[in-house]
């Protein structure tokens, strides 16, 4: 009786054995075949599990906004809201600039029509001569009330938690306003050319230098401030901490300055 | 396509291919992003099981690329760098790194294809999809298997030997 061959019986270990009726049948009746067949599965067994020996730990959230800041990070002339759970494919670089753009000034007008609206309480603090809530915490030399014209941003409708924002590229000395704010929306405003992302539960922003605004509804949890890699802040149901270097801090609003300015 | 689902699905696979393959991380996970990167820029579209053979192809052959350069060759011969956890025993680590050592010196005695048919297998793919990654024919993939794991579990008894 002539036996299978090693390739032939990994074939058939290795869950092809359709491809080898023949064989299967072979070994059915084999006892040397299957003894054989027996020690491969053995030997997969050890590779397998030394294989696994190498295996380390990636960093999944890291790596997966890395990757959503090069898929949405495309050529554009403006801020680019990037929604890439609903992104078409045809809409890129500076068409999704410019239609990001119209869509979010449209939206937060829209809002800022409503009575009781966060956008349009924002949009006030923003063109407001008089001193408003943020402008109290000010650190010093910093103008908290950037121009409507100089700022964009993105929100995020949330229905429960988690949420996770994530900055990147804020420059050294470089401050982040956050704010805890009524309602379900999470917001996050920077100078226009930076740029937005947005998917279930998560926003990012890769921010060119300027104030920093993040709206975080005041009843959400849990949720954390990612900047540069570093948690910044996180809050659970179990409580609110802020390993971030808050320069301010007061019951509706922190102030976080990056190191190093 | 959801970029969510589809990065959950196909980045840790990937980049633990990537790191098995190169014994780096920092390549691992370059690698294994450039390839998603590619993947959701090209519009790559289709079931899941086609989007991860694309995925593992276009890292197979990144790494390729990579590798011609020398130097980057030299790093890959180093020993595996990965941080152990702060937590760990000073005598596990060890143990562990030992283990990691002899296990990438193994896989370093392969050749490069012997080494990715290898380590795609042990990813679940079948054989068509190993073939199609690689670059060979798929009835080529039964007998370079064979060998890549008879070469592999030999290097390794070896070392266990030598230890």
């Amino acid at each position: 009786m002539t036996h299978l061959d090693e390739a032939r019986l990994l074939t058939l270990r290795d869950g092809h054995p359709e491809t080898d009726p023949a064989g299967e049948a072979h070994v059915a009746e084999c006892g040397p075949c299957q003894v054989v067949l027996e020690r491969l599965r053995g030997r997969a067994a050890s590779i397998a599990g030394a294989l696994a020996s190498l295996d380390a730990s990636h960093d999944l959230e890291a790596a997966r906004a890395q990757v959503l800041q090069r898929v949405g990070g495309g050529p554009s002339e403006a801020t680019e809201v990037t929604p890439l759970r609903r992104r078409r494919p045809r809409l890129w670089g500076a068409e999704l600039g410019r239609a990001a753009g119209i869509i979010l000034v449209t939206a937060t007008a829209a809002a800022a029509a409503l009575p009781g609206s966060p956008v349009r309480r924002w949009v006030q603090d923003l063109v407001s001569s008089e001193p408003g809530p943020a402008e109290a915490v000010s650190a010093p030399g910093t103008s908290l009330a950037p121009s409507a014209r100089e700022t964009t941003g993105v929100r995020l409708p949330l229905s429960s938690g988690p949420l996770r924002v994530t900055l990147l590229d804020v420059g050294a000395g470089g401050e982040i306003h956050v704010r805890w704010v009524p309602g379900a929306e999470a917001a996050v405003f920077a100078p226009v050319g930076s740029r937005f992302a947005s998917g279930e539960n998560r926003i990012q922003a890769t921010v060119v230098p300027g104030p920093i605004r993040v709206e975080l509804p005041d009843n959400l949890v849990p949720v954390s401030l990612e900047v540069n890699g570093r948690i910044y802040l996180s809050k659970t149901s179990q409580g609110l901490e802020i390993p971030g270097p808050a320069a301010e801090r007061q019951a509706e609003e922190i102030v976080f300055q990056v190191p190093g300015g | 396509m959801d970029f969510d689902a589809t990065f959950d699905e196909l980045y840790p696979p990937l980049v633990r291919y990537c790191h098995r393959l190169t014994g780096d991380s920092d390549v691992a996970e370059d690698v294994a992003q450039e390839a998603l990167v590619r993947l959701f820029t090209h519009e790559v579209d289709g079931p899941t099981p086609a989007l991860r053979v694309w995925a593992f192809k276009t890292a197979t052959h990144l790494v390729r690329d990579r590798y011609r350069v020398e130097e980057n060759r030299k790093r890959l011969l180093q020993a595996n760098p990965v941080s152990p956890t702060p937590t760990e025993r000073p005598d596990r680590r060890l143990e562990r790194k030992e283990e990691r050592e002899r296990v990438r010196s193994a896989l370093e005695a392969l050749s490069p294809r012997d080494r990715e048919i290898l380590l795609m297998r042990y990813e679940g793919f079948s054989y068509k999809d190993v073939a199609e990654a690689v670059g060979v024919a798929s009835t080529s993939v039964g007998t370079l298997l064979a060998r890549a794991e008879r070469r592999l579990a030999s290097a390794l008894a070896d070392m266990e030997t030598v230890a």
